[in-house]
């Protein structure tokens, strides 16, 4: 950003800051799951920047910056507000996904890809929700690195968290993931074998 | 590595950020570990499948100029009160008023306890450095109500009066937060205020010349 005047300066900041309203929208519906609460987040979010954008540093980098401030705002605002779906376990899941992949996928005779096959079997709404019940902190991290591509220390810049958090979120949130849709999987048939990932108490004890 | 190990560097395999020497660690027991060749390829599918699968939504049609009209509002009506709250007239006044408070009441105090001292502080926002924010973080607050003050190496701060020019441009200059400054002059004790005769960076010319640029 240019030391212009103030009025320029503004100006640039809008254009700069509006080319990642898509991104932006896109955290903020994976955060409410609701398109009017999230538009109502983005709207929010580019006011707060634009009211505030002198605290901005040039040279740090502007996405990670607005996802910073979608993100407070949103646990400011909406995260006490809404009735949350049921989180899952992840010292649930973490053994019972590493069983199914075990038994499986890793087997001698596997079929080929069954990786592929199961994206293939499951449905974008089964994604949405196994998403949906990934812990708030889980799931940005998830977000910020599978949709919008932010390498570990941009993600660590965004959330205002260390780089060893990032890493560990984001391991932590993959499986959690993975293991819901492999279990959605197990039950329409696309995978055998009797492990339930979301109540093994078995596998998880 | 044995494949406890490979299972919990894998996911910083994946996103390439293994220094390098663990790294090849990696790929030598890859290259050795039929199994753990396997559970890679299963990771890698699954990864490419959620990213093939986790698409951003579309955008609502609309938001983005619900957006531009919301901040060029936000701009008409915040413009003008921000631009007559920063001329240097309006802190100066604020400072004062604010000084005028602190005197007031204890102008007692005050003159029973005026002695010139010569000291080496270093110039600080007094909100942003009570907040623990860092030097570089302050100079690029600009909060009008933010004023300076002068930090002491044992703790505590200077309030810095306004009855000099130095004093106004060392109370309003965001540049100079985070400088050490040798300053000199009357300090009212009871009142923690320093009223500046003389101020210069230290080990750097003096102050007149570095004012000289504000």
């Amino acid at each position: 950003m240019s030391h212009t005047s103030p009025h320029h300066r503004r100006e640039e900041f809008e254009e700069t800051a509006l080319e990642y309203l898509n991104p932006l929208f896109n955290l903020a519906l994976n955060l409410t799951r609701n398109r009017k609460d999230a538009e109502d987040l983005v709207q929010e979010t580019y006011l707060r920047a634009y009211r505030f954008f002198d605290s901005y540093r040039p040279g740090t980098h502007i996405k990670a910056w607005l996802f910073r401030i979608l993100r407070n705002t949103f646990i400011n605002r909406y995260r006490a507000q809404k009735a949350r779906p049921d989180e899952v376990d992840f010292s649930k899941v973490e053994l019972a996904y590493e069983r199914i992949v075990d038994e499986q996928f890793l087997q001698a005779n596997r079929p080929v890809s069954p990786e592929e096959a199961l994206m293939n079997g499951v449905l974008d709404e089964e994604i949405e929700t196994a998403l949906a019940r990934l812990p708030e902190e889980y799931r940005s991290v998830v977000i910020l690195a599978l949709v919008e591509d932010l390498s570990y220390k941009e993600i660590a810049a965004a959330l205002s968290i260390p780089l060893g958090t990032v890493m560990s979120r984001l391991h932590r949130g993959r499986k959690l993931l993975q293991g819901q849709l492999l279990e959605y999987a197990r039950k329409k048939g696309i995978l055998s074998g009797p492990v339930d990932v979301s109540t093994d108490d078995d596998v998880a004890s | 590595m044995n494949c406890s190990a490979f299972k919990r560097a894998l996911y910083h395999f994946q996103a390439d950020e293994l220094p390098a020497a663990e790294r090849a660690v990696f790929q030598e027991h890859l290259n050795a570990c039929a199994p753990c060749a396997a559970l890679l390829e299963v990771e890698e599918g699954l990864l490419r499948g959620l990213k093939a699968r986790l698409t951003p939504a579309p955008l609502p049609p609309g938001l983005e100029t619900r957006v531009r009209e919301q901040m060029r509002q936000a701009g008409r009506s915040s413009r003008p009160r921000l631009d007559w709250i920063r001329r240097p007239w309006f802190v100066a006044m604020a400072a004062s008023m604010l000084l005028a408070v602190l005197v007031i009441p204890s102008r007692n105090i005050e003159m029973s306890s005026l002695v010139r001292v010569t000291r080496v502080v270093t110039v600080v926002d007094f909100d942003c450095d009570n907040a623990g924010r860092s030097f570089e973080q302050q100079r690029q607050c600009a909060r009008p109500k933010h004023l300076n003050a002068l930090k002491l190496d044992e703790g505590g701060y200077w309030q810095v009066s306004l009855d000099h020019e130095i004093g106004r441009k060392l109370i309003t200059g965001r540049g100079l937060r985070g400088t050490r400054m040798r300053v000199e002059g009357l300090l009212y004790e009871g009142i923690r205020t320093l009223q500046v005769d003389r101020a210069e960076e230290v080990g750097l010319e003096t102050v007149g010349l570095i004012f000289s640029g504000l």
